[in-house]
């Protein structure tokens, strides 16, 4: 008797148990991990979470930073991310050595003349005047594989050069600018805030020899991708949509208030509230949504320049999200 | 040189040493071989690190990187003494563990921290990882050398008070190797916050090192090196209490070496 | 067979397992990310004149950097060790100093040194340093009293007594050093090279890893594997032949 009473009361126990966790499921917000590249327009999903948007649309988001774009993918790869953001060099690569991610939504965009977040620079002491000048010097970008790369080889491919005649360097962005102001580099690619650091700097005597990733801007190409795997997409359509319209929320507030941009900058980027004044999203579509047309330009310069031997198809890389 | 002095130095010799590295560091400034932009003086690196320490962001930061290295570092020890004594134990494992270890030693823990990430993500188990397979060698390769090196004189006199071979192991030939592990293990202090600075850096979302990297990128050069002088206070502190832990342990061999002074 | 080689069969045992153990889990990921033994085996086929001419950079930068601390940091150790108050101020400055990761100094590193070979070797050197100069430091502070008491007895100068007690009775501890040292003089050339990249197995590595060739990055991480055998083996030899003396004496026993 006493067993069986026992019995009864660990199976209620365990029912009880059971119900209870999947009620606290049913009632908890959906998960979403998201491993990110600190840059620019990454502000607005972190100003968004700061602000409670998540949760007000229902997601317990989190947000993982991690060093440099492969990292990112690694952490989308090993599933410690749902979602990771990043230039879209990284994940194409990614997806091009078996790892099945997706890119769906697009956050900045450059267009020429004047909206490009990207740029080629040699010191003075260099004696480089232009991108022609560049032949057998030392030339820096920050990572393998990245958009650096691709927009050295493709600007240098305008002159009718190649990375095999020059010597490279790679080095982190913040390291870049002692390297150049020392010897060390001739030249290198970089982007905000340290472009603004070189330029402001008399010692350095910086020469700008080309801006933007790809030489031709006509039209605006995009500059980064959130990403998924295919598997995550596939199942979680509608938290990937939430997520898309709290960015979109927190982007168009951004833009309109100034203030509100400058602080997300000094608080998440840690600028000083002085390099804040100059700062600015690098946003010219409104739109987030990315097409195979987008990622084709960038496969199509990856190939031209001998970073990939083609051919690719871009319609594979993209899974287009509408919001 | 007057005994005085000598004891009033070593009574002050932290601050001493801080007052040195602090001293040649503002030398060079003052020469000023690079780029102030490069290489801030010392007062502004203090003034920066003392902004840093009153938001507490520091602070978090130290505590996590400093716990994760103290962790590290035991669980290091104690699976390298252990791997020390079963090598002591059979020769077949012992030649084991060491192709093992001679495969794994010149593996550096950067290369380690990108394919560690696929498999273990990036929390504590990747810290655990690194850390473990970095730190554990000093311990252990000190402790094979040590109990291997045990006198015979000690032994045989173990052996005549009637002692098992565990009883030798346990009773002679650990203390006596005790000092050449502590060695090992002050070593591995030093290796541990390494690898869980480094770790941080390549794959961190908190910690000293992750803070490193965050302040580099947004070109705040001052706090990157008073975050650096903070790096490197750590290591004394780390080690000191690793020193108290052998003075506890091995306060025999200490007293024995200081009296012949 | 003698007991030697038999010993030496058995204990490939455990490598063994643990290769097979990874093969297994590799299987069970399925993912380009984690290849297992045989994927790397086939990509070591695939690489190795690549790799083996970037090791070679590697290795000479090994070597310079190494040889510079050796040259230095015995010398200081055992002075340190044996003037006990300078070497008693000066421990905690060496805690600091040993403390400080290479992906932190080598940005300071680079002020000075650049981004070329120099710096690479400095940056070696400094952490070749520190096992040096910690071993011997410690072994020359540890030296028995009565080793003391006989240079004493026998009027030895202070230099004398570093040549001809502290050195020679310290060496077996400042051989572990040496190994530890070079192990880490090969270890930092590599991460050098993957964060000052220009070229070397390190950069081979980074751009492995940047491009998602796992395979390739894990097979030039053998080749690391394998060059640390071939330099720890070598010391090996050197300490047996070098430190018969104490090898003889730990082991009359036998």
């Amino acid at each position: 008797m006493a067993k069986i009473i026992r019995r009864a009361v660990l199976g209620g126990v365990a029912v009880a148990a059971l119900v209870g966790s999947s009620l606290a499921a049913w009632a908890e917000d959906a998960k979403l991990t998201v491993a990110y590249f600190l840059a620019d327009s990454m502000l607005p999903a972190l100003y968004a979470q700061e602000k409670g948007y998540f949760t007000e649309a229902g997601l317990d988001a989190e947000f993982i930073a991690v060093q440099g774009g492969p990292a990112v993918v690694s952490a989308v790869a090993a599933g410690e991310a749902d979602v990771g953001y990043a230039a879209p060099v990284p994940p194409i690569n990614g997806r091009l050595n078996g790892v099945p991610v997706k890119m769906f939504l697009q956050l900045s965009q450059e267009v020429a003349p004047d909206k490009t977040y990207t740029w080629l620079v040699a010191s003075g002491a260099s004696g480089i005047k232009d991108l022609a000048g560049v032949k057998g010097k030392k030339i820096g970008f920050n990572a393998n594989g990245g958009l650096c790369e691709l927009m050295w080889r493709d600007h240098l491919a305008t002159v009718g050069l190649t990375m095999d005649d020059v010597e490279t360097v790679v080095l982190p962005f913040p390291e870049q600018e002692a390297a150049l102001e020392q010897g060390n580099l001739d030249a290198t690619c970089t982007i905000n805030p340290f472009h603004a650091s070189m330029g402001g700097n008399a010692n350095l005597g910086a020469v700008e020899i080309a801006t933007g990733t790809l030489a031709d801007l006509s039209t605006p190409l995009m500059n980064d991708a959130l990403f998924a795997s295919e598997d995550w997409l596939a199942a979680n359509g509608e938290t990937a949509i939430k997520l898309a319209q709290v960015m979109d929320r927190a982007r168009k507030e951004l833009l309109a208030d100034r203030t509100a941009l400058e602080g997300a900058a000094v608080q998440f980027m840690e600028l000083t509230p002085e390099a804040a004044k100059s700062f600015s999203l690098p946003i010219v579509n409104e739109s987030m949504v990315i097409t195979a047309a987008d990622v084709q330009r960038i496969l199509d310069a990856m190939v031209k320049t001998g970073m990939h031997p083609g051919p690719l198809d871009g319609a594979e890389f993209v899974s287009e999200l509408k919001y | 040189m007057i005994p005085g002095i000598a004891v009033l130095a070593e009574k002050f010799r932290v601050p001493i040493c801080i007052a040195l590295v602090l001293g040649v560091w503002q030398i060079v400034f003052v020469l000023g071989v690079v780029n102030e932009k490069y290489f801030p003086s010392i007062p502004t690196i203090a003034v920066a690190f003392g902004q840093m320490l009153t938001d507490g962001s520091v602070i978090a930061a130290w505590a996590t990187t400093f716990l994760r290295a103290l962790i590290g570092l035991i669980g290091a020890a104690l699976l390298g003494v252990a791997l020390a004594i079963v090598s002591d134990l059979s020769p077949i494992l012992s030649r084991g563990i060491r192709y093992v270890s001679d495969v794994l030693q010149p593996i550096p823990p950067a290369a380690f921290v990108p394919m560690a990430v696929f498999m273990l993500g990036l929390g504590s188990k990747l810290y655990a990882f690194v850390i473990i397979l970095v730190t554990v060698w000093p311990p252990y390769l000190n402790g094979v050398a040590a109990l291997a090196g045990v006198g015979p004189v000690q032994l045989n006199t173990g052996r005549m008070f009637g002692l098992t071979n565990w009883g030798l192991l346990w009773r002679v030939k650990l203390p006596a190797a005790l000092p050449e592990i502590f060695t090992g293990i002050r070593y591995a202090a030093t290796i541990s916050l390494i690898a869980v600075i480094v770790s941080e850096m390549l794959a961190g979302r908190d910690g000293i090192g992750f803070m490193i990297f965050k302040k580099a990128f947004a070109m705040r050069t001052p706090e990157v090196f008073g975050l650096m002088f903070l790096v490197a206070i750590n290591g004394v502190l780390l080690n000191g209490l690793v020193n108290l832990l052998r003075r506890g342990l091995t306060g025999w061999h200490m007293r024995m070496m200081e009296r012949s002074e | 067979m003698t007991r030697q080689t038999r010993i030496a069969l058995w204990g490939l045992l455990v490598p063994l397992a643990i290769l097979a153990l990874w093969q297994v889990a590799a299987m069970l990921q399925r993912t380009p990310l984690f290849p297992g033994p045989g994927k790397v085996a086939l990509a070591i086929w695939a690489n190795y004149p690549v790799i083996l001419r970037e090791l070679g950079i590697t290795l000479l930068r090994a070597v310079v950097g190494f040889g510079l601390a050796a040259v230095t940091m015995i010398p200081l150790g055992i002075f340190l060790g044996r003037v006990r108050v300078i070497g008693r101020v000066l421990e905690p400055l060496m805690d600091m100093l040993a403390t400080l990761p290479p992906p932190a100094i080598i940005p300071l590193v680079m002020l000075f040194a650049g981004t070329g070979d120099g710096a690479k070797v400095v940056i070696i050197a400094y952490a070749a340093a520190v096992p040096l100069l910690m071993n011997t430091y410690e072994a020359s502070h540890s030296i028995h009293p009565m080793l003391s008491r006989v240079a004493r007895s026998l009027h030895l100068s202070r230099f004398e007594t570093m040549r001809l007690i502290d050195l020679p009775s310290s060496l077996p501890m400042i051989a572990t050093g040496a190994r530890l040292a070079i192990a880490s003089s090969l270890l930092v050339s590599v991460t050098s090279e993957m964060l000052l990249a220009t070229n070397g197995i390190g950069t081979f590595l980074q751009r492995s890893q940047e491009t998602f060739k796992i395979d390739a990055g894990l097979a030039g991480i053998a080749f690391i594997s394998l060059a640390g055998i071939i330099v720890n083996a070598g010391v090996f030899r050197l300490e047996k032949n070098w430190l018969f003396w104490h090898y003889r004496d730990q082991r009359p026993a036998e």
